[in-house]
């Protein structure tokens, strides 16, 4: 009996010791994360300027949301970037992953090389690439008029299109490391006798990768292409240094089109880019349930 | 007992985590080298009269809030010659820089606002007078005054009569040029074109004669300012809208009035007049390219002859000067466009507002002056409200002297500023007027220049409709009876 109650009591101080040590992650948790999140909804349903105190309007941020061109410009934006970029980058860094896999002199030095930029902060990859794609004095300008192919400078950034393949670019010599690294642990994982039996049955380097590497891959692709498409949704810095959005909104995306309206320095409204920070997480949340759904069923069977 | 300590330190953990953020209170503000402990003797003297134990003469203790980020700046310097040249009023002045508005905000609410506090860098200043912080100046603007300083001066923060501070800050824009540039272009140095024609044909003959060195003319077309320093300016001086295409005659926002403007500068860009890059470069780099001799023309601030002669490096090297802003051949030159800011209130709470109007008054007589008694080279063209400041200071021969100063101070009698500028308390649903304006310039060819200007009034104009349902804006204001761009 006497045992009983104290084994209680020892539980209990147990719980009461992981509570405590719970606790400052969680105050963090519910300070940072939960709290802001949550007043950002109760925003999204007033008018408010940063200054002056919130008005409730009801859903009028709403109905303005669904009536702006421009942000469904960005949305657009965004799911263009994002889909030129996981075209570019998935094929790309699985092919670096293989290659930098196989058995070749400097392996690591490759893998380093190519993993390096993603160690430096996407911000200053912008202004660099700014410098080198800017129409005066750039780096690119200066090589193709050296090199006699253009007479004048090209505006990069002053046209859609040129400015958005030199944000694809940015984003893909940027994260395309990261991409690689993750392949190469994933091929890793793959057993060598397979490609062994492969070998012996006589099955081409091409033949192997598409019926062993490839279906093998398995969950870790899907891992893998969902991290591609949320990085393209998280779209922000690379547009913000390079373009800023221009010309005149026509390269920017969700993430900049949030932060323009709740910073701007003249007459910031906080209260619709809360409401379209709220449609923003919508929109990503349904990509990827849809990419689950769609996905998770292909590799689902394929593991059974 | 190890559980107890091993509990007793997890609450001292998580207390720590907690406590952080109360503690971590920071302050940044700077003040005069004195300012401390005179402030602090300033309570104890304060006090002291209360007690009625100090004679009458005591000198009366202010304090003044400024926006400035350094502790030497023209308005301690005025204020500090202030203090010398009687015995009183003590005006103590206390710098808070980018913190200024926070701080404020804040005293505000636990009205324990300074005597006297500025309202330069304050997202909405009107709003601090009508929420009555501000005690009205009426009592203390005598006629004399009234004929002394610009008519503009009453207008700026005069809300339903009663006047609460006199704006200091005067702005204007004027064309820069690189007088070495336009000779190496077979240019006449000493005749600024005066028409737009005029400058279309300079910047082709700079551009033609730097030959990918140098460029005829630098527009910041990443810079939000551009437009109001560019189109908008010259919009005014031809008398066809205000600043941010809003019409008075009207009374609404008429884009498409600005339409040659936008087309005169797109075709600049188009014909690689400017200097390339325009679309990404913001006002800094082309000041510093201006002075780096890669800039023929640009449009700026006045301030800048100040800030080349005394505050950036290279501005004395490079042979630049000023002249008015060219408007299109054949158009009548309107009234210039004058843009005030800054300027005092006094705290309603205030116990000695007429002294503190005497140290404000001294400071709208000064501010310009005293830096220059203080340290000769700091002198600069200045374009104080009160005409007869102007012509003490302009008139001096180190101000004459100065590079830029007689373009800067010509035509300045012509200058004069809007009462109300809708464009400031507009809530705008969808692109604003600094990002549909890149996009017509940088591509005029592929856009419909009237369908782009015509939905930017119609978002504009339904923004101003809001606004004033909302009251933050009076009929009456947008437009004024018997307004007219040449005589207002």
């Amino acid at each position: 009996m006497n045992k009983a109650v104290k084994g209680r009591r020892n539980k209990r101080a147990l719980h009461l010791q992981m509570f405590l040590m719970l606790l400052p992650m969680l105050i963090l948790f519910f300070l940072f994360c939960a709290y802001p999140l949550f007043y950002s909804i109760y925003l999204s349903f007033t008018k408010y300027n940063g200054f002056t105190d919130p008005v409730f309007n009801g859903v009028d941020n709403y109905l303005r949301l669904f009536r702006d061109e421009s942000w469904w410009n960005a949305v657009k934006n965004t799911f263009q970037l994002t889909l030129m970029a996981y075209v570019i980058q998935i094929p790309l860094s699985l092919l670096l992953a293989v290659l930098v896999n196989s058995k070749i002199k400097g392996q690591n030095f490759f893998r380093t090389i190519i993993f390096l930029p993603n160690v430096t902060s996407t911000a200053i990859i912008g202004i660099i690439f700014f410098f080198m794609f800017s129409s005066y004095n750039g780096i690119v300008n200066g090589i193709l008029m050296q090199l006699g192919l253009i007479g004048r400078p090209i505006e990069w950034l002053g046209h859609t299109f040129s400015a958005k393949v030199v944000i694809i670019l940015l984003n893909t010599w940027s994260q395309i490391g990261y991409l690689m690294i993750m392949f190469l642990a994933a091929i890793q994982k793959i057993p060598k006798e397979l490609y062994e039996s492969a070998t012996l049955d006589g099955a081409s380097k091409w033949q192997q990768f598409r019926s062993v590497t490839l279906p093998l891959l398995g969950e870790m692709f899907q891992v893998i292409s969902m991290m591609c498409i949320l990085n393209g949704f998280q779209l922000f810095d690379s547009v913000k240094v390079l373009t800023g959005g221009g010309p005149g909104n026509q390269t920017s995306v969700m993430a900049l089109y949030i932060y323009n309206y709740f910073f701007n320095s003249t007459g910031a409204q906080q209260g619709y880019a809360s409401a379209v920070s709220v449609c923003a997480t919508f929109i990503t949340a349904a990509v990827g349930a849809v990419y689950f759904l769609i996905t998770s069923k292909k590799f689902g069977q394929k593991g059974e | 007992m190890k559980k107890r300590i091993a509990l007793l330190m997890a609450l001292t953990m998580a207390f720590s985590v907690t406590a952080c953020s109360g503690g971590a209170q920071t302050e940044t503000k700077t003040e005069t080298e004195t300012g401390k402990a005179e402030a602090e003797k300033a309570g104890t003297e304060k006090a002291e009269t209360e007690n009625g134990e100090a004679g009458s003469e005591e000198k009366i203790e202010l304090t003044m809030w400024a926006r400035a980020s350094s502790a030497e700046n023209n308005q301690t310097i005025t204020m500090d010659e202030f203090n010398a040249s009687q015995d009183k009023i003590h005006v103590t002045v206390e710098c808070y820089g980018d913190n200024y508005e926070e701080v404020l905000k804040l005293a505000s609410q636990s009205k324990e606002l300074p005597d006297i506090f500025e309202i330069s860098g304050l997202g909405n200043p009107t709003s601090y007078m009508e929420a009555g912080l501000a005690a009205p100046l009426n009592d203390y603007i005598t006629d004399d005054m009234r004929e002394e300083f610009n008519p503009s001066a009453f207008t700026k923060y005069n809300i339903d009569g009663q006047i609460y501070a006199i704006p200091h800050q005067t702005r204007y824009i004027r064309a820069y040029y690189n007088r070495d540039l336009f000779e190496k272009a077979g240019l006449d140095p000493d005749a600024f074109p005066e028409t737009l024609e005029g400058m279309y044909d300079a910047a082709k003959a700079i551009t033609e004669a730097g030959n990918g060195e140098f460029y005829g003319f630098g527009l910041p077309i990443k810079s939000g300012s551009t437009w109001e320093r560019n189109v908008d300016d010259i919009a005014i001086l031809s008398g066809l809208t205000g600043p941010f295409g809003f019409d008075y005659t009207q009374g609404k926002f008429d884009f498409a009035k600005q339409k040659p403007i936008i087309e005169y500068f797109a075709k600049l860009y188009e014909e690689g007049l400017m200097m390339p890059g325009a679309e990404s470069l913001d006002i800094e780099v082309i000041r510093a390219n201006f002075i780096a001799g890669k800039i023929g023309i640009y449009f700026d601030g006045s301030w800048m002859v100040n800030g080349y002669n005394n505050e950036i490096e290279g501005g004395d090297v490079t042979n630049w000067d000023v002249a008015p802003v060219p408007i299109f051949e054949g158009t009548e030159r309107a009234k210039d466009y004058l843009m005030l800011e800054s300027g005092h209130c006094i705290a309603a709470t205030s116990e000695h507002p007429a002294e503190a109007f005497e140290a404000i008054n001294y400071l709208y007589h000064n501010i310009y002056s005293a830096p220059a008694r203080k340290d000769a080279s700091m002198v600069a063209p200045s374009l104080s409200l009160i005409d007869s400041v102007n012509a003490e200071i302009n008139s001096t021969e180190a101000v004459k002297a100065l590079k830029g100063s007689v373009g800067l101070t010509t035509g300045t009698e012509n200058l004069s500023s809007f009462v109300v500028t809708p464009h400031s308390v507009l809530t705008l649903e969808g692109d604003d007027r600094n990002t549909v304006y890149p996009l017509l310039v940088i591509n005029s060819g592929e856009v419909n220049m009237d369908e782009e200007l015509s939905k930017l009034s119609e978002r504009y104009n339904s923004a101003l409709e809001k606004a004033v349902a909302e009251g933050l804006l009076k009929q009456e204001d947008l437009k004024p009876e018997g307004f007219d761009y040449y005589t207002r």
